[in-house]
């Protein structure tokens, strides 16, 4: 039983991935609970996300808009498009006691390329899980990337 | 002046090549040059950026003795430091003896003296040299001489505004009042919203890399005509899934109540107003702004009336400007309390730092929407952000183009336009771009001495 929810899982976290390489955002919005929040911290060891200024901290409304945008014809910095790549490693999944929520931590290598221009990014991904009925849902995402100390460049898809 | 005898612009422009110093700024065009050349860009560094009064940091980022912030501006590595009299002292964060940074980390404590750790001379926090090891090896040569004996030097002019360090790293040019004069009245209304009358920086800066040059940047700051036409992708599509999806439902999500107005006819943003102070300084907003219609957060009123009264409060809190640009490369929000600085890295290449304020005192949730704010509009993952930097890239790309070798920035352009007073007028109007090119242009005229 715990095996198969651990493989069920590691499957969820590679589907996101490639869902969101390939721009299918609407079947990716499936994946995600209502309660969803996306954040992406601005220090390493930051605890709070409310208070805190930081890279990006959504919930499924703000997420919603940043697809409708990235869809808009008139999305400007994204003529032309961007593409982005994740490279996971196998993710490391942690089951609750009562099998109906679980996390899991993953390593990634985030490319994202747009006209000439190329950026990657190190990045620690923690996803939580939540059994909603028959099916698992993502509720919440954290992206703490390797590199905070320098300023970014905009980094504009769903990492 | 310029578009009444363009005939004789013209002619200047042609002298360009063959002055020594050109016009780079006409009245209403500004020279491509001025964003795209690297010499200019150390000119400026040289004549504007060591002359003016510059942003370095918040006095409650080093709250206690010993706390220190380091940072570079125009290149010099500078560290503030609070000494135990409480005062702030700005050193250059170098070694008088090899050179070395002495502090390296962003902010921390140094206790009592700072030691440089190649080899241990120790300074005390005003940048004096305390003690070298065996020091009599020294004796014999002229160290009293030497310019290392005088320890890590200090920055000439330091100013604390209501705990905004600023610095002037030339010693000569305007005292720190003639050269903000009315301006600072933007940093006094954002220190009143607090009911305490006291700001506190929280967290860090976001940290934002666009290729474009600095300026760019800063006439996009009272550039009130292309918001409802670059951002119509984020702020639109704001509006327009609030009405499909959520309708019905009392008040909208922050990020629609923040983003909506962007949207704002052209008419609301002349409306607006927008101010210019001498010396290059202004602000957009004047008798109303995007900013203004922001929900009621539960107690704040209160805690404002309780300080200030009602009349005071009502002034305070119906002052909400817009942008306030500060010459050379500053930015201040008030009624959002955040603070970007515009730091040139290269004339192609800028880093927009955000920082962000608490007003002490305050109900939490005025924090919550300035975090929000922040991180929605100046992150590197700011929808909004993303189509002003492909503006500004896209720029640097065009310009490279013969076809004209000026940028207009004529807008509502009045002949015989003058600096030398404080101005109201039209809110969708370029002259606060022209009043910044005309103070940027007499610095880079004057001869060093």
């Amino acid at each position: 039983m715990r095996n198969n929810i651990i493989h069920h899982l590691e499957d969820l976290v590679y589907l996101e991935s490639k869902l969101l390489d390939e721009q299918r955002y609407e079947e990716w919005l499936g994946l995600l609970d209502d309660s969803f929040t996306s954040w992406i911290p601005l220090t390493h060891n930051q605890v709070d996300p409310l208070y805190e200024p930081s890279l990006l901290y959504e919930d499924r409304f703000i997420t919603q808009l940043r697809i409708k945008r990235l869809n808009n014809s008139r999305s400007f910095s994204q003529q032309p498009r961007s593409r982005s790549q994740h490279l996971l490693q196998r993710p490391e999944i942690i089951i609750e006691e009562n099998n109906s929520a679980a996390n899991s931590l993953c390593q990634l290598i985030y490319t994202e390329s747009r006209g000439e221009q190329e950026w990657s990014y190190a990045a620690r991904l923690e996803h939580s899980f939540l059994l909603i009925g028959s099916n698992w849902k993502i509720v919440s995402k954290k992206t703490v990337l390797l590199s905070l100390g320098k300023p970014l460049d905009s980094l504009q898809l769903i990492i | 002046m310029y578009l009444e005898q363009k005939g004789c612009v013209l002619n200047l422009k042609y002298e360009n090549k063959i002055m020594t110093k050109p016009v780079l700024f006409n009245g209403g065009e500004v020279h491509r040059s001025v964003y795209l050349d690297e010499e200019i860009f150390s000119e400026e560094q040289e004549k504007i950026f060591s002359k003016s009064w510059l942003y370095l940091c918040h006095a409650s980022q080093i709250p206690n003795s010993g706390d220190y912030f380091t940072t570079e501006i125009a290149s010099q590595p500078l560290v503030a430091i609070r000494q135990s009299s409480g005062e702030v002292k700005v050193l250059y964060n170098r070694c008088p003896h090899k050179g070395v940074k002495v502090l390296s980390e962003k902010s921390g404590n140094c206790g009592r003296f700072l030691r440089c750790p190649y080899h241990a001379w120790t300074f005390r926090t005003s940048g004096e040299l305390l003690s070298i090891p065996v020091k009599k090896e020294y004796e014999s040569c002229t160290f009293a001489n030497c310019e290392a004996n005088a320890g890590m030097k200090l920055v000439a002019c330091v100013q604390n505004y209501r705990d905004f360090i600023f610095i002037r790293l030339s010693e000569s040019g305007l005292p720190f009042d003639i050269f903000f004069g009315n301006s600072l009245s933007t940093l006094d209304n954002m220190v009143e919203r607090s009911p305490y009358g006291k700001l506190r920086i929280v967290g860090k800066a976001l940290r934002h890399r666009h290729r474009c040059n600095w300026k760019m940047v800063m006439d996009n700051q009272t550039d009130t005509c292309h918001p409802m036409v670059a951002h119509e992708s984020s702020a639109g599509e704001a509006i327009k899934l609030w009405s499909e999806t959520q309708e019905g439902q009392a008040k909208p999500p922050m990020v629609v109540e923040l983003f909506s107005p962007f949207m704002s006819s052209h008419a609301f943003f002349a409306d607006m107003g927008i101010r210019i102070w001498p010396n290059g300084h202004g602000h957009t907003g004047v008798s109303n702004s995007i900013h203004s219609d922001y929900s009621e957060i539960s107690g704040y009123w209160e805690s404002m009336i309780e300080t200030y009264g009602e009349a005071r409060t009502k002034q305070i809190l119906g002052d909400t400007r817009h942008n306030t640009v500060y010459f050379p490369n500053l930015m201040v929000k008030g009624p959002i309390q955040s603070l970007r600085v515009i730091r040139p890295i290269s004339a192609s290449e800028t880093v927009v730092e955000s920082w962000i304020f608490e007003l002490e005192g305050a109900p939490k949730e005025m924090l919550e929407r300035t975090v929000q704010y922040n991180n929605l509009i100046n992150s590197p993952c700011s929808m909004v952000a993303h189509d002003d930097v492909e503006m500004y890239e896209r720029a640097m790309e065009g310009l490279k183009s013969q076809a004209s070798l000026w940028v207009n920035i004529a807008r509502l352009y009045q002949p015989g336009e003058s600096w030398e007073e404080t101005k109201e007028t039209v809110g969708t109007s370029e002259i606060a771009m022209r009043n910044f090119y005309s103070m940027w242009q007499s610095m880079m005229e004057e001869e060093n001495a």
